[in-house]
């Protein structure tokens, strides 16, 4: 079982290079000059040469890629142009409302699924089921950004209930986190729809049955609990899409985390900003990946029979 | 899996039966696989026909701008004329011609990222599942990479660094959904190659190219429908989130996505700006999504 550990970490640690690799390839080929891009026309001829230096342009491709490698493995990861800041400190700003909204998109869409897919389950093949399935299939067919707008424009100018923008205070999670988990739900409820019938296939619910217990209780309680681990299956898998959906959601309310600050980057063409966002996002990424996989081999002990 | 047996039946239960009939019935049992397709290509048609024809339409440019009528609502509300059926934008220009001509922009886009896609993603499958060992492996990881992988991140770097053009978003979309495609037929492969026609080409010494194109592709014709028809959909929202950002089609040229995305600013004065092109957007989705499903069974 060490051994399947240590395979999966090396593997994740030669992902990991690839994808810096291709992100450092495609920001060093650029038909472009960073420097007159920053600077504009106007500089003098040994300015720009004395701005090459400190950017590190003149070097070779190699050395600027191992400047690189070594600049992520210490932490340092250039420094903004548009910021005027080093990219690291802005991405320890910003991060922490992307977390928070992650989080908190993941609850309400774990409770809601849960609630809806055992309705949809309990009331399978009537009405109730089949309106919720539709639901399902029609929020799945949203645009996420789209929804935030129509949000902003009900919730914010309408009703003026809450803000339409920002980031401070509880108020300015609530919308973005409904736009997000209105993208999951319908991937969950679907899943926990089925797995709830698979589960209760199983021996263990006969015998609950056969001792009396109360139909809810065996589905709320024991159901449940086998539920859990194929439910962080799913969700480790839709992370990569809410993550992406986070970006945009993030660039919708302005709300200011890891995604809205990718945004800006790209948009504001700032190079080393973005190339510190892609880096980072990919590492946490993959490890987040990694460690699932080395967590299942503990929960589960088939899986590291089948590798 | 732990073998099991429905237990259910052993319990005493007061079923309610409801008697089907009527539209109670067809919303509860739901339509029939040959109405929701219809259904389905109805939807989509209403949507892309006048899309498609555009130009033949003799609506109005949809750069022109008529800056004495900014922001005019719809025809349905106070203000609104005939002239302009959803409107005018922040600079006076129709609204609906802004989404039928965005409409062209982005299905364009989409679609070529689609084609390219499809292509590619089922050609590098099928060569996966077909030849097997090392370059299967490879193949495959390759996929499972960019399936996991949040692609908007590399689309970001790729739209930051190289010049926006049409080129340059089809490639990006492109690179967010091959992968589907090589990992379905990748499947599909593997398993065909065993049955007997295979095998029976084989014996009488069909090279194997004729053999991918002649027998294996024939079959995976459906397939392809279902697949491509969600992914376009999926494709036409990516080209919006894009332009929403700023990063896809530029203005003047419309996009779903830039419509709404320079819209927002105006939505508590003209809501109409970015609410349209969303049901316009939602629409065609659905419709997408309904044909794959009802295609699927």
């Amino acid at each position: 079982m060490t051994k399947y550990i240590f395979k999966r970490i090396l593997y994740g640690i030669v992902t990991i290079f690839i994808v810096l690799t291709i992100a450092f390839l495609i920001l060093h080929i650029i038909p472009g000059d960073p420097v007159k891009a920053l600077t504009g026309i106007f500089l003098t001829e040994e300015a720009y040469q004395r701005m090459r230096e400190t950017f590190g342009l003149n070097d070779p491709l190699m050395i600027q890629y191992l400047n690189y490698i070594k600049g992520i493995v210490t932490g340092h990861l250039g420094h903004s142009l548009r910021q005027k800041q080093p990219v690291t400190i802005l991405l320890i700003q910003y991060l922490p409302n992307t977390i928070k909204l992650v989080a908190f998109t993941l609850l309400i869409a774990v409770v809601s699924s849960i609630l809806l897919g055992v309705a949809s389950y309990k009331k399978k093949g009537t009405f109730i089921d089949r309106i919720i399935l539709f639901f399902t299939m029609t929020f799945q067919s949203l645009p996420n950004f789209w929804l935030g707008v129509i949000f902003i424009l009900f919730f914010a100018v309408e009703l003026k209930i809450l803000p339409p923008l920002g980031s401070k205070g509880f108020k300015t999670i609530i919308m973005p986190s409904f736009a997000l988990a209105l993208g999951l739900i319908p991937v969950l409820v679907r899943f926990i729809r089925y797995k709830i019938g698979e589960i209760m296939m199983e021996e263990f619910v006969l015998s609950l049955r056969s001792r009396g217990i109360r139909e809810n209780i065996i589905i709320y309680k024991h159901v449940l609990k086998n539920i859990t681990i194929p439910l962080i299956t799913i969700i480790s898998q839709q992370l990569g899409n809410l993550l992406a959906g986070a970006f945009i959601i993030e660039r919708v309310f302005n709300y200011k985390g890891i995604g809205f600050l990718g945004i800006m980057a790209a948009t504001d063409r700032d190079y080393p900003l973005l190339q510190g966002i892609v880096v980072f996002v990919a590492i946490i990424f993959i490890s987040i990946n990694i460690i699932t996989d080395i967590f299942y081999t503990f929960i589960d002990p088939r899986v590291k029979y089948t590798r | 899996m732990v073998e099991g047996m429905d237990t259910s039946k052993y319990i005493d239960k007061n079923f309610k039966r409801r008697k089907l009939f009527g539209p109670y019935r067809l919303i509860s049992k739901g339509l029939s696989k040959k109405v929701s397709v219809l259904i389905a290509i109805f939807i989509i048609a209403v949507i892309i026909i006048p899309i498609l024809f555009a130009p033949f339409l003799g609506i109005q440019d949809p750069t022109l701008q008529g800056l004495e009528k900014i922001n005019t609502p719809p025809f349905w509300m106070d203000g609104g004329s005939r002239e302009h059926i959803l409107g005018t934008d922040f600079l006076g220009r129709d609204l609906l011609s802004r989404i039928l001509y965005g409409g062209r922009n982005s299905l364009i886009i989409a679609g070529g990222a689609l084609i390219i896609s499809l292509s590619f993603g089922t050609l590098l499958g099928t060569i996966s599942g077909h030849f097997g060992g090392k370059i299967d492996t490879i193949i495959q990881r390759l996929i499972e990479l960019q399936i996991a992988f949040p692609f908007i991140i590399l689309a970001l770097a790729i739209l930051t660094v190289f010049p926006i053009k049409i080129t340059t978003l089809i490639f990006v979309l492109f690179l967010s959904t091959w992968a589907a495609y090589a990992r379905t037929f990748r499947g599909i492969v593997l398993v065909e190659t065993k049955k007997l026609y295979i095998l029976g080409a084989k014996a009488i010494g069909e090279p194997e190219i004729v053999i991918i194109f002649k027998y294996l592709l024939r079959n995976i014709i459906p397939t392809i429908l279902v697949l491509a028809s969600v992914d376009l959909a999926f494709l036409i929202t990516m080209e919006a989130a894009i332009s929403f950002v700023g990063l896809g089609i530029q203005p003047p040229a419309p996009s779903w996505g830039n419509i709404i995305g320079e819209g927002k600013k105006y939505i508590d004065i003209a809501w109409w700006i970015p609410t349209m092109p969303g049901i316009f957007l939602i629409l065609l989705t659905f419709g997408l999504n309904l044909l794959s499903d009802s295609l699927e069974k």
